[in-house]
């Protein structure tokens, strides 16, 4: 079963709990995961289930509450400020929002280069090599070399994407999380962007944990798929897993949902009971129990650990699990 | 005469840049309870037009040229305000994107609703709050949620409190502009379910705005594309989607990763959406198009009828079309 590839990524019992005035919101729970080289993760899940402040906890922009995060054989979540500065030029993150993620008072070239001086890696009097280096990022993420003094409220927002990619490229990380990249895009543009990650990947053996709510995006991209639920992943396997054999009632829902580019398909959607809560002071059981139209009494006492069903596919549900 | 029948409507939105010509000559009409999708990225001109059947369009900034919008055989453009009030909401009602900002946050839901039915209806309050209530319960919220305030609900129950204001007072058309874009999938499509069950209940039509190519497949009669505020193609759902002709309709197509099949490598559409301030003089497409030729870049293409109700805007006739999805 072990793939001859190194795992880059280790995720153990990764927990992130908010303190708000209802409760603790347990946005993250127990997840545990890990990422083979060069590999894409996808997770998906809806709003509110705990995938960005995964994404986050992970390079340590969030705090997270308990677990471990270890990186090429070191362990992330121990580490010390310094320490933590020198990971991050391996570790990157791609915001959703290229609108709001950029400050708009620096130029293409000033954003693009404020890790680079952040990280140390050219000096004052390298100058002319940094430009130099700028302009080769820029060449890679598609930006035309003119744009090089603009400032992002002049581009839009495919452009300005394209910054924060390279902005993450700049420091030639191994690791990026990719938090919604392309929600925000037109449909002719994601599909610009989506490409220029996939050649990135190629020609920087880079790794992605891509993090979005779009099925169809995922699928495209992914080696495997994390799906979540109110903080807790529910099922995991490659898209032939999930997309023709989902196994857990809430993946096979949010299949069901998706409209399909078809006319002569139709949906046969699956139905649930209510929406999403939030995670706030949560009880033992089956989180999902409440809107499953097959819970039994079993999914609202027990805790469902996650269980490898064969061939890596993983899923938390009593109720396969009992078959 | 058709139900809603729009003649060569053309917008324009001044503003310090220039002149922005954000609907071209649109022609487009719409039979009783027929669906009918708007499908067209940022910027086309999707909301513009959907503001001016609403006659909603900014006044100081937007400037409607030529054109008419006949409902029933009335020119609503040229309705006094008093009458397009009375239309507006009873008769035509839309469903705004963002249900976040769509609602006053000072007023309850139930308030909201009940000012929608005695704007068109004389019902005393009891009234009015009683089909309200009866509003929310089809909607799928308990009418006991009827005095709570928009914060307190969650985004997807916001648009069905937006839904239940459209569908107050039983209107005959229904704009929905993007109603699930701000939605998660699940969320979305409960609400278009909802949509769809309301409409046939009540016989509505219904014009999607959209650029979700599967809501339209799953919702809709016919398509218009529409790139840079023009008419790109025009069919029924299967023209379009098992015919397409323009390489614009094509690009789109080839853009998006689909959930039914598997492609290793999307093919995007080059380029960027023109300027709307400086507009291809010939084909708005054509600086985007792999087939353009020099004739697509001086003289503007008339829609051509490919077959039987389908329209297309291109010099190509299809070819470029298909030699584009035989990619």
């Amino acid at each position: 079963m072990e793939n001859s590839r190194e795992k880059i990524l280790k995720v153990k019992h990764l927990k992130k709990y908010f303190n708000t005035p209802a409760g603790i919101l347990s946005a993250v729970d127990d997840i545990n995961f890990s990422i083979k080289k060069g590999e894409t993760l996808g997770v998906v899940g809806e709003s509110g289930c705990g995938k960005s402040t995964l994404g986050k906890s992970i390079l340590r922009l969030e705090e997270p509450t308990s677990g471990d995060v270890y990186f090429n054989g070191k362990n992330v979540t121990k580490m010390d400020k310094r320490e933590l500065k020198q990971i991050r030029k391996d570790m990157q993150i791609i915001f959703q929002d290229p609108y709001e993620s950029l400050n708009p008072r620096m130029t293409v070239s000033q954003l693009i280069q404020a890790p680079m001086i952040i990280q140390g890696i050219y000096k004052k009097s390298q100058r002319e090599e940094m430009n130099k280096k700028t302009l080769e990022i820029m060449e890679q993420v598609g930006l035309a070399r003119r744009l090089v003094n603009t400032y992002p409220h002049e581009l839009d927002g495919g452009r300005r994407q394209r910054i924060g990619i390279a902005r993450a490229l700049a420091l030639q990380p191994k690791f990026i999380v990719c938090d919604e990249p392309v929600s925000a895009l037109d449909v002719s543009i994601q599909a610009q962007i989506l490409n220029l990650m996939q050649d990135l990947q190629e020609s920087m053996e880079l790794t992605y944990l891509f993090i979005t709510h779009d099925l169809s995006v995922v699928k495209h991209l992914s080696t495997r798929i994390m799906v979540m639920y109110l903080g807790q992943m529910v099922e995991m396997g490659t898209p032939q897993q999930l997309f023709t054999n989902p196994l857990h009632p809430y993946t096979k829902a949010l299949l069901s949902a998706i409209p399909v580019p078809d006319p002569d398909i139709k949906m046969q959607r699956i139905q649930l009971k209510g929406e999403v809560t939030s995670p706030i002071n949560m009880k033992a059981g089956c989180r999902f129990a409440k809107r499953c139209l097959f819970a039994k009494e079993v999914c609202k006492k027990e805790n469902c650990p996650l269980v490898d069903v064969g061939q890596e596919h993983y899923v938390a549900c009593h109720l396969v699990q009992q078959k | 005469m058709a139900f809603l029948e729009i003649n060569k409507i053309n917008i324009d939105y001044v503003t310090e840049d220039g002149v922005v010509e954000a609907v071209n000559d649109i022609d487009l009409s719409l039979k009783e309870g027929e669906s009918l999708g708007l499908v067209g990225e940022t910027g086309a001109g999707k909301t513009t037009l959907a503001k001016c059947i609403m006659r909603i369009l900014p006044e100081r900034t937007a400037r409607i040229n030529s054109g008419e919008i006949f409902y029933k055989g009335t020119d609503l453009l040229k309705l006094e305000p008093e009458k397009m009030r009375e239309i507006r909401g009873s008769e035509i009602a839309m469903i705004f994107q963002d249900p976040m900002t769509a609602l006053n946050p000072v007023l309850t839901v139930g308030e909201q609703i009940a000012e929608a039915v005695q704007n068109h209806q004389k019902v005393d309050d009891a009234e009015a709050m009683k089909k309200a209530e009866e509003m929310l319960e089809l909607v799928g919220i308990p009418a006991a949620r009827s005095s709570e305030y928009p914060h307190q609900f969650s985004g997807g129950m916001r648009q069905r409190v937006v839904i239940a204001i459209a569908l107050a007072c039983n209107p005959k058309l229904l704009i929905a502009d993007e109603p699930t874009t701000a939605l998660d999938v699940t969320i979305q499509a409960q609400v278009l379910e909802m949509i769809q069950k309301l409409r046939t209940q009540m016989k509505s039509s219904l014009i999607l705005i959209t650029h979700d190519l599967g809501l339209v497949a799953q919702n809709c009669e016919s398509v218009a594309v529409i790139y840079a505020g023009e008419i790109v193609e025009y069919g029924t759902v299967h023209d379009i989607f098992k015919d397409m002709k323009h390489p614009y309709t094509v690009g789109l197509f080839t853009s998006i990763p689909k959930i039914n099949e598997d492609v290793k490598r999307l093919t995007p559409i080059p380029g960027n959406t023109p300027d709307p301030v400086h507009l291809p003089k010939g084909c708005k497409f054509c600086t985007r198009c792999a087939y353009a030729t020099e004739k697509c870049q001086n003289e503007h293409p008339e829609l051509y009828q490919s077959s039987e109700g389908h329209f297309v805007r291109c010099f190509l006739k299809g070819q470029g079309g298909e030699k584009y999805g035989k990619q």
